[in-house]
């Protein structure tokens, strides 16, 4: 392990003051289950760590009286999982996050932090080429991407997007609180994960600058139901290969807003909204269903070894559509 | 539970079962001594280079640095555990992950920076990734240095005999490494009702041992003790006495508790290397791999590739079994580790199908830029039974007879000769018994016919594999040990046998318990040490409930002996009128004549001791294993995502010494036979040779939530050749879960799956292949 400083932070204002004062050299701890594993293989070797679990009141779930759901970043995975009335009016969400790797990293690893996680590719390790460590191409893109390759394409890195609760945040319409020294904002889910960016010096997976933290996240209310579908080799402590967070308002057996995000597909959580217009108003049925898994898929380019999950998202965006019932 | 036995049978939880479930057990790496330095690996980033020079003034240089081994600084000895690996360090490295160099520092941090700021200049030579690729003419050599000198054993290749023949080991020119032949397969195939054809692919896999690999060496006064995760132990003190230059007797090993060793955690080159750091630093010096070195630096089962073709008539009868198999051996020079499991492919189902006439099983043993092979449990069966159990499913089907009562038509029987142990017997062969015991628990008659259901996606299937395994029978095993009881009563079983996670310990005491009448909390002792125990060739071949049972128990007898006739002597009474037990002797007819068993080891000259061997090359009878796996699936033709509903893993163990830690051996075996199955492999990037998923998280053994409950049963119909009936059961229940898997896939869906693991990926293709030939 290489040696660093690691600070407390006192409050996100203490926090912001000491990621600037860093820059470059600074990283963001929080539950620590992305972080720590970069660092202790050379992979992200910071200079000052700022503890962000030490600023109070940022660790809540709040329904507000719009039943709004206003969520803190260090609210652990668990706590979103556990929690009753997500499960209600969320159920998309908490199925997300109860099915995140494994029940200690869900105790420790954070609701912000886990939309914020990095990729986890065979490729980013000494001996291959990866843009994130430095390299001119991607090895992954000829390479064995059996379980964590792009079929969607992608802008430098191919490696999925490999968080759970950011598809089903998509799902939901969710907004990212952001503190930044240039003034707080929010900034929609889809422009927070819109795929592999250089964000200063660094090729990210999500837009926050480097002297920026997540404090928020809020979900508008919509009368849905909602479901998340994870397909993996195991049932616990894994990625996906392939999953899906379908949320829609259904009434009279006629679906009217549906949403349809996959995940473990794309390098960001892939939202199809010509699927979801086709199913707008229509009649739920197994051919809409169908319909609509296919045009979500339309446009796949899967790499050498992924193409299965073409067929396997279809199938997933269809028993997701209709394990919503009528 | 056995009426006429004590102890034996009794289902007693293992002596340290408390203390492995509760976390207070301790392992190598929980040894911590004063003044101890940290050593850490510099590691090849190359799949095959010279190391040209290792510049190491920068790591030397830094504070806490105490030393550096290169290649120029080792001894040019041969250690390991055939004594064919070269040299502590060489100067040629051969995998991606081969040890470069090694530091030993103040902490594990400055010994990490050190090996980071070693500078080394490689010259990259081709290297060969593919094992086919790798027997082509022209191909280039895989390993360049072998041993110049080498005391052969009588079977051994000698290594000057192997540098014309490319990469294959093996004795002749283009030939396959071993060649099992009998009959004339090509007139056989020809003759048969029905010929199928396959090509089975099979990746490699780890053993993913929970506990990396440690090791603590003290080097002192000209002698030098280890204590090390090695299940070999006898094996590392005569690997680290030949590279220290010492007498067998000044080398100590201790094998400490191990938390999973599974046939691979065998003498490695990582132990030496400490105990010369020790020597040269005149401190402790501890090593502890990281999970990737757990990964890289051990020994895997290989990835291989089958050409099949096997024949039957209709009667259901076995024709022909024709075979080329290719195994990636790794780097590993030549002997012990990849010829040996070739040899063991090629001849072990042979002996299980025995009635078959016509047999041709070439393996061609490839030397490859990949870690070495080697015997991970259920060694060489794993990795036949998947194509051979396969193909048997597919012959029954295409006969129209069921596949149980095909393969006990063509299967082995006591007396027949083996040719996976030339010269040898075979003793029982309770096979039917198992597979009878297990189709009942399963049910095998609610299975229907194949890809019967036609709605909905998500397909049943029932499917079965049967299997034998050595479990006990090792012509290289010798196994000695000794009971005493000392002059303050205690009785201690000395056995240089390792335990390597199945609590033999437990098992070979209560054996030593039942022959002095006593109970088990009566019989203490010690294991592993090779200061302190006999010798023993160490657990491979689920030998040591057998063969060190055999060893430990003639030790009991003689014990027991010798108390009689001290008995005989003292109350006038023949032995044969005397029972023994709770720590006394006393007359049949009258329990008034009794003499206290303290009493005759004052008399006796304050102890008394008895000496047992087991030499397996001296038996004629040899005992296997035999089982069968029954697995019930559910398949998600969608999503390919396969669902074990059931499996039943049905034993022939002879007797269950302990039923409690037999159980536990089969399940935990067919757990890991899941992961073989349908999730683990071990990937390597095949222009580079660089692991790609040598973590934890992406070797994928099966959750406990991937686990089914399942269900063990145990055929106890003896084994006349151990003294309580006894085989050895902790590896075969691995062997036949993979080959059940496809099989009842194959039944649920028409679909002949030819790869592991069974991933959704690789389903997805089989059902898609198999609708093809459909249409």
């Amino acid at each position: 392990l290489i040696s660093f400083k690691h600070v407390d932070a006192a409050s996100t204002q203490h926090a912001l003051s000491l990621l600037a004062q860093y820059g470059e050299g600074a990283r963001v701890l929080a539950g620590g289950q992305d972080l720590l594993f970069r660092i202790k293989k050379y992979i992200v070797k910071p200079e000052c760590v700022v503890n962000i679990k030490t600023i109070p009141g940022l660790n809540y779930i709040r329904l507000q009286a719009d039943k709004k759901l206003r969520t803190g970043a260090l609210t652990t995975l668990s706590q979103i999982a556990q929690s009753v009335e997500l499960q209600r009016n969320y159920t998309v969400l908490a199925q997300a996050a109860g099915v995140v790797a494994s029940p200690q990293i869900r105790n420790m690893g954070t609701i912000a932090g886990n939309i914020c996680q990095d990729v986890w590719c065979w490729y980013l390790q000494d001996g291959f080429s990866c843009w994130k460590s430095g390299g001119k191409f991607c090895d992954l893109a000829g390479g064995d991407s059996r379980y964590y390759g792009s079929i969607m394409g992608g802008h430098l890195c191919l490696s999925n997007h490999p968080s759970d609760t950011a598809v089903a945040l998509a799902a939901l319409d969710a907004q990212v609180h952001v503190a930044s020294p240039r003034g707080n904002h929010t900034k929609a889910i889809s422009d927070f994960l819109a795929g592999h960016t250089w964000v200063d010096g660094r090729l990210q997976s999500h837009s926050l600058r480097s002297d920026e933290i997540v404090t928020e996240i809020e979900v508008p209310f919509r009368p849905t139901r909602s479901a998340y579908i994870k397909f993996a080799l195991r049932k616990s402590w894994d990625f996906a290969i392939a999953s899906v967070a379908v949320s829609a308002v259904i009434r009279g057996g006629i679906w009217t807003d549906v949403r349809i995000v996959l995940g473990g597909v794309a390098t960001f959580p892939y939202r199809s909204k010509e699927a979801e217009e086709l199913l707008r108003n229509r009649p739920i049925s197994e051919p809409a269903a169908a319909e609509a898994a296919e045009v979500a898929l339309q446009l796949a380019k899967p790499l050498k070894m992924n193409s299965y999950k073409v067929e396997l998202s279809k199938t997933l965006v269809r028993r997701g559509l209709l394990s919503l019932g009528n | 539970v056995s009426p006429e036995f004590l102890t034996v049978g009794q289902p007693v939880p293992p002596i340290y079962g408390i203390e492995k479930a509760t976390g207070a057990l301790r392992f190598a790496a929980d040894i911590n001594l004063p003044n101890m330095l940290w050593m850490k690996i510099l590691r090849s980033p190359h799949a095959h280079a010279k190391i040209l020079d290792v510049d190491t003034a920068a790591a030397r240089a830094m504070a806490g640095v105490v030393a550096v081994l290169t290649h120029r600084d080792v001894p040019r000895v041969l250690f390991g555990p055939y004594q064919n690996e070269i040299y502590p360090l060489d100067e040629e490295v051969r995998f991606v992950g081969d040890t470069v160099a090694a530091v030993a520092a103040e902490d594990w941090n400055i010994a990490e920076e050190a090996m980071r700021a070693l500078q080394v200049k490689y010259a990259i030579l081709p290297a060969i990734h593919d094992p086919e690729a790798g027997t082509k003419p022209g191909a280039p050599d895989a390993v360049l240095n072998y041993p110049e000198s080498h005391e052969l054993k009588p079977g051994d290749i000698r290594p000057d005999q192997l540098g014309t023949f490319g990469n294959v080991i093996g004795l002749k020119e283009g030939g396959p490494t071993v060649v099992n032949e009998r009959g004339n397969v090509e007139n056989g195939l020809a003759q048969s009702d029905v010929v199928i054809e396959r090509f089975f692919r099979q990746s490699e896999v780890n053993a993913v041992s929970h506990e990396p690999r440690a090791c603590v060496a003290v080097y002192r006064n000209s002698a030098c003790t280890l204590w090390c995760s090695v299940q070999d132990p006898y094996r590392l003190q005569d690997s680290t006495a030949r590279v220290l230059g010492l007498p067998m007797e000044a080398v100590r090993v201790v094998s400490t508790n191990l938390g999973g060793a599974f046939g691979v955690k065998v003498t490695g080159r990582f132990a030496v290397l400490c105990a010369l750091l020790a020597r040269q630093t005149g401190r402790p010096v501890k090593i502890w791999f990281t999970r990737e070195e757990e990964s890289l630096d051990s020994h895997n089962r290989s990835a291989l590739t089958h050409y099949v073709k096997a024949g039957a008539n209709k009667d259901g009868s076995l024709t022909a079994i024709k075979v080329r198999t290719f195994l990636d051996n790794g780097y590993w020079p030549y002997g012990g580790l990849g010829q040996n499991i070739a040899f063991a492919i090629s001849t072990r189902p042979i002996d299980l199908y025995h009635r078959c006439p016509n047999v041709k099983w070439e393996v061609f043993a490839v030397r490859t830029n990949r870690p070495s092979t080697g015997p991970y449990r259920g060694r060489a069966d794993a990795e036949s039974h998947f194509p051979i159990e396969s193909m048997m499913d597919e012959l029954a089907c295409a006969i129209q007879m069921d596949p149980i009562e095909f393969r006990l038509k063509n299967r082995l029987r006591e007396g027949d000769d083996l040719c996976s142990a030339p010269n040898k017997i075979m003793s029982t062969v309770w096979l039917e018994e198992a597979a009878r015991a297990g189709a009942v628990k399963i049910g095998w008659q609610r299975r229907l016919p194949l890809a019967a259901a036609t709605q909905g996606a998500r397909k049943n299937g029932i499917g079965m594999a049967m299997v034998i395994h050595s479990c006990g029978s090792n012509p290289a095993g010798v196994s000695e040990a000794e009971v005493t009881i000392d002059s303050t009563g205690r009785i201690s079983l000395f056995s240089g046998t390792a335990d390597q996670g199945s609590e033999q310990q437990t098992t070979l005491r209560q054996m030593v318990a039942e022959v002095l009448g006593v109970s088990l909390t009566d019989v203490g002792g010690a294991n592993a040490d090779t200061s302190t125990c006999p010798f023993d060739s160490g657990p491979f071949s689920s030998r040591t409930v057998y063969a060190t049972g055999i060893a430990a128990s003639r030790a009991a007898e003689e014990v027991k002996k010798k108390l009689l006739q001290q008995a005989s002597a003292l109350l006038r009474e023949p032995a044969t009128n005397l029972d023994i037990g709770e720590k006394s002797i006393w007359k049949r007819s009258d329990l008034s004549k009794r003499v206290g068993v303290d009493e005759l080891v004052r008399i006796g000259g304050g102890s008394i001791s008895g000496r047992g061997i087991h030499n397996a090359k001296e038996d004629r009878l040899f005992a296997y294993g035999f089982a069968a796996a029954f697995a019930e699936v559910e398949v998600d033709v969608e999503t390919g995502e396969v669902k074990i509903v059931r499996l039943v893993s049905s034993h022939d163990v002879g007797r269950a010494i302990n039923p409690m830690i037999v159980e536990g051996q089969i399940l935990g075996g067919a757990a890991q036979g899941l992961g073989y199955a349908l999730s683990e492999g071990f990937y390597f990037d095949p222009r580079t040779g660089t692991a790609l998923n040598q973590w934890f998280l992406d070797l994928r053994t099966p959750s406990i939530l991937d686990l089914p409950d399942i269900e063990p049963v145990m055929v106890e119909l003896g084994e006349p050749t151990h003294p309580f009936g006894a085989k050895g059961c902790s590896e075969i229940s691995y062997v036949g879960v993979a080959p059940a898997v496809a099989n009842a896939i194959y039944n649920a869906t028409g679909a002949r799956v030819t790869e592991l693991p069974m991933t959704p990926d690789v389903i997805l293709k089989a059902l898609r292949d198999a609708q093809r030939i459909e249409a």
